[in-house]
């Protein structure tokens, strides 16, 4: 006995329903939109994560010589820090979920050093990146 | 030859140099520790304490560290003003007291390591019991890092000690008065017919009886349920920050304690795991189409999995890795994926709802403690149900499915294989099938009477029992080594890609198996053997002849309420202290800083200094109701009020027993 099926619309809009949840597989790539640090120009999102997780993210920056550069460094675990000593750049210490702003202008070409400054994992002091200044 | 020579004397010194240098390395293992020389003489600098606080100043020493505090446990006299000397062995922490310390959202304190910190004088002004809190997200664990501080005289843990014997006798005095067919007070006769309740009931019951309904509640559960397993795989390391961990284990698992009590089932409505199975094997989203011809394999369900055994003991199992579960997304992930697919695969072979009934861990303390719900799903009047002989409610009509968990709705009268699915609703052509409101527990006593051999649901209701309690002693406890040992001493998060962290030294695993040992001891062993001696005891003051076994399955049952009750607290517990997680995990589901929906907050626990009242008031209500249900049990069971007193009097000193280590928990 088979019944005939009623509101064949409802089944398919249903359907179309159930196939949109896969739709949030990508949800992760709204990553650049949601975040207006990764809109900005000259604006850098680094994230701050322990050593074992990736370190910053990203761990190297290439910037302009003589463009001015704004740094947003975001905490996102445990408690972190962010320093410079060649470009002179001190952020103290960043609580997870707190975003720290520096702006720079790199006057010489190089590979600058910076480094975490808070014990946050056994491995801390590993947890570094590099600047990359690059002429024109 | 004196070039030979030369070479060698070369050599040897080459040589020489390459064992000194070998000998240093190898020497330098040993000095390793004083490379960290800073922190130790952060120590020394910590307990020399200058002293000069005034004379009436109490200092005490804390050392923060994951995850616990040093001493866990702190006690100070009522009027004592406390100056807290803290630092911090492992990595940045923060600190906060249940109602002495301000809002952590306005003033945060923060432990940096290699810095003493002092805070104080606190003057702890009010007694009890509260709790040290770290404040700063310091790893997986963070959520769960506490001490307590006791302030004496502890006038709150005498006074409640007190108030459950008072209680507990109180509801003794009460069932000796021979009450029957009552559970405190209120006739467990008496019953609301939802669906006839003027006003909703009419909008009700046009809303279960539409077809598009369990889609409609389940969609969105579908949807949530992707993003768990996406932010799972893909998100923030840290469980508090990730959608998959705040809203399963914080928003979730409360809510669902609760509906327990005030809604049955109704989880199991809206559960998404075995949805996409079903329709696969209906060929449906929402419509009826062939219930006799399931597009599936139809395979015979084992008659020895067809009960609860399976589901109790991957409930257990589960309960063993908590410590990892509710703080590793990719855990979780990785876990409702392999439930999603089990769900799915076994919809397809074992149709219908043979998943839910046997296999799933929710499905099986959900379905067991929905017995003390005061939501049923029952027929207005059985007799009609006997009498019809169509039974569309079990072949399906063109208006709903036949039962798909297995079971004949005209005549059920237990919780604990309904899943709500209101398909005898839509298929009973006689309107003869409802929503019932009663009292808690009132299907309790001829569930017992029939429970000759079912000891799969006393042992869920031991499982249960004992982790609902020992659980709040793990996760709100001072004692930092048992969370240490069920977290196999990993100190990291992770999601898919960093995986790789969760794995164990040897020492952690080997503590894991004394953890899983405890937990497992404990539920499976150690609990049901005090229960059946006190069952024993019980037929002996009841001097009756009915087997020692029957008792003990038939007061199983009884702890029903009290499980429902005590889990409802630690469900209370983790909503005041964590309400933050889950809204701030809508904005933010990967924990990567967004803001979707325009609001955040920070973790600012919601007076959490009253939660040893609340905790400990919820547990006396528990147990009131299991001696209450003992003694309608009993009243079935062995026939006459005299012997049910007598049963259920040495069987009440158990439930006050545990009461008061409820108590003793929470509050002393």
């Amino acid at each position: 006995m088979i019944y005939m099926n009623r509101g064949i619309f409802w089944e398919i809009v249903a359907l179309v329903l159930t196939i949109a949840v896969i739709g949030t597989v990508s949800l992760p790539l709204l990553d650049n939109y949601v975040m207006p640090e990764k809109r900005e120009p000259n604006t850098i999102l680094i994230r701050a994560y322990i050593q074992e997780s990736g370190g910053f993210d990203p761990g190297v920056i290439r910037v302009k010589k003589g463009e001015t550069v704004k740094l947003v460094v975001e905490g996102m675990d445990v408690v972190h820090g962010f320093k410079s000593e060649a470009l002179g750049i001190d952020l103290g210490p960043i609580e997870p979920g707190e975003k720290k702003v520096v702006e720079f202008t790199p006057k010489e070409e190089g590979v600058y050093m910076f480094e975490c400054t808070v014990v946050c994992s056994p491995i801390h002091h590993y947890m570094r990146g590099i600047i990359i200044v690059e002429g024109e | 030859m004196s070039r030979v020579n030369i070479i060698r004397k070369q050599m040897s010194g080459i040589k020489k140099i390459c064992l000194f240098v070998l000998l240093m390395l190898s020497l330098s293992v040993f000095f390793l520790p004083v490379i960290n020389a800073d922190e130790s003489s952060i120590e020394d600098e910590w307990l020399n304490d200058p002293h000069n606080h005034p004379d009436d100043i109490r200092v005490i020493y804390i050392k923060a560290y994951q995850f616990g505090f040093d001493p866990e446990i702190i006690e100070v006299n009522k009027g004592d003003r406390v100056i807290f000397r803290i630092i911090s062995e492992d990595v940045t922490h923060g600190f906060f007291i249940d109602g002495y310390t301000p809002s952590p959202v306005d003033q945060k304190i923060v432990i940096e390591p290699g810095k003493i910190i002092e805070i104080g004088p606190i003057t702890f002004d009010k007694p009890g019991k509260f709790k040290i809190r770290c404040s700063v997200t310091c790893g997986p664990l963070h959520p769960f890092m506490v001490g307590d501080i006791k302030v004496n005289p502890n006038f709150t843990y005498y006074s409640y000690l007190v108030g459950t014997l008072f209680v507990g006798m109180l509801t003794l005095v009460y069932v000796r008065r021979g009450p029957e067919n009552k559970m405190l007070g209120i006739s467990l006769e008496k019953e609301i017919d939802l669906l006839r309740v003027r006003g909703i009931g009419p909008i009700l019951k046009r809303i279960l009886q539409w077809r598009g309904f369990h889609f409609a509640v389940l969609w969105p559960s579908l949807l949530i349920f992707a993003v768990v397993i996406v932010a799972g795989f893909v998100g923030n390391p840290v469980g508090n920050k990730n959608f998959s961990i705040a809203v399963v284990w914080i928003l979730w698992f409360a809510l669902v304690e609760f509906m327990i009590l005030l809604a049955g089932r109704t989880w199991c409505t809206v559960c998404p795991l075995p949805a996409i199975g079903e329709w696969i094997a209906r060929r449906r989203l929402c419509g009826v189409h062939n219930v006799r011809k399931w597009f599936a394999l139809k395979l015979k369900w084992p008659k020895r999995l067809n009960n609860m055994w399976l589901g109790a003991l991957l409930f257990l199992t589960m309960s063993l890795i908590i410590p990892w579960l509710v703080t590793r997304p990719v855990v979780s992930g990785l876990l409702f994926v392999v439930l999603i697919a089990v769900g799915t695969i076994l919809y397809i072979t074992h149709p219908p709802r043979n998943f839910c009934r046997s296999v799933c861990p929710a499905g099986a303390y959900i379905g067991h403690d929905s017995n003390a719900s005061i939501y049923s799903v029952r027929a207005r009047d059985k007799s009609i149900c006997d009498k019809h002989k169509a039974k569309e409610c079990i072949r399906g009509s063109p208006e709903g499915y036949g039962c798909p968990w297995k079971l004949y709705p005209g005549g059920h009268d237990e919780n604990t294989y309904c899943g709500q699915c209101y398909e005898c609703l839509k298929s009973c052509p006689l309107d003869n099938m409802t929503v019932k409101i009663r009292m808690i527990g009132k299907d309790l006593a001829h569930m017992a009477a029939k429970a000759k051999n079912k000891f799969d649901e006393a042992w869920m209701g031991f499982i249960r029992f004992t982790l609902g309690v020992f659980y709040i002693l793990v996760f709100f406890g001072p004692y930092s080594w048992i969370r240490d040992w069920g977290n196999m001493g990993v100190n990291f998060g992770a999601n898919l890609a960093s995986i790789g962290l969760l794995t164990p030294g040897v020492e952690g695993v080997v503590n894991w198996f004394k953890w899983a040992i405890m937990v497992a001891g404990v539920a499976l062993v150690a609990y049901p053997a005090v229960f059946y001696t006190f069952s024993w005891f019980s037929k002996k003051v009841a001097k009756t002849d009915q087997p020692t076994k029957h008792i003990f399955l038939a007061f199983s049952y009884a702890l029903i309420p009290y499980i429902v009750f005590i889990w409802a607290a630690f469900a209370v517990a983790i909503l005041l202290v964590f309400w933050a997680y889950p809204i701030t995990a809508f904005s933010d589901p990967f924990g990567w800083g967004w803001n979707l929906l325009g609001f955040k907050f920070k973790w600012d626990p919601f007076i959490p200094q009253s939660l040893p009242y609340v905790l400990a008031s919820l547990s006396i209500i528990g147990m009131a109701l299991a001696i209450n249900s003992t003694y309608n049990i009993a009243r079935k069971m062995l026939g006459g009020h005299d012997k049910a007193f007598r049963a259920t009097s040495v069987m009440a000193l158990l439930h006050i027993l545990v009461a008061i280590a409820f108590v003793w928990v929470v509050a002393g």
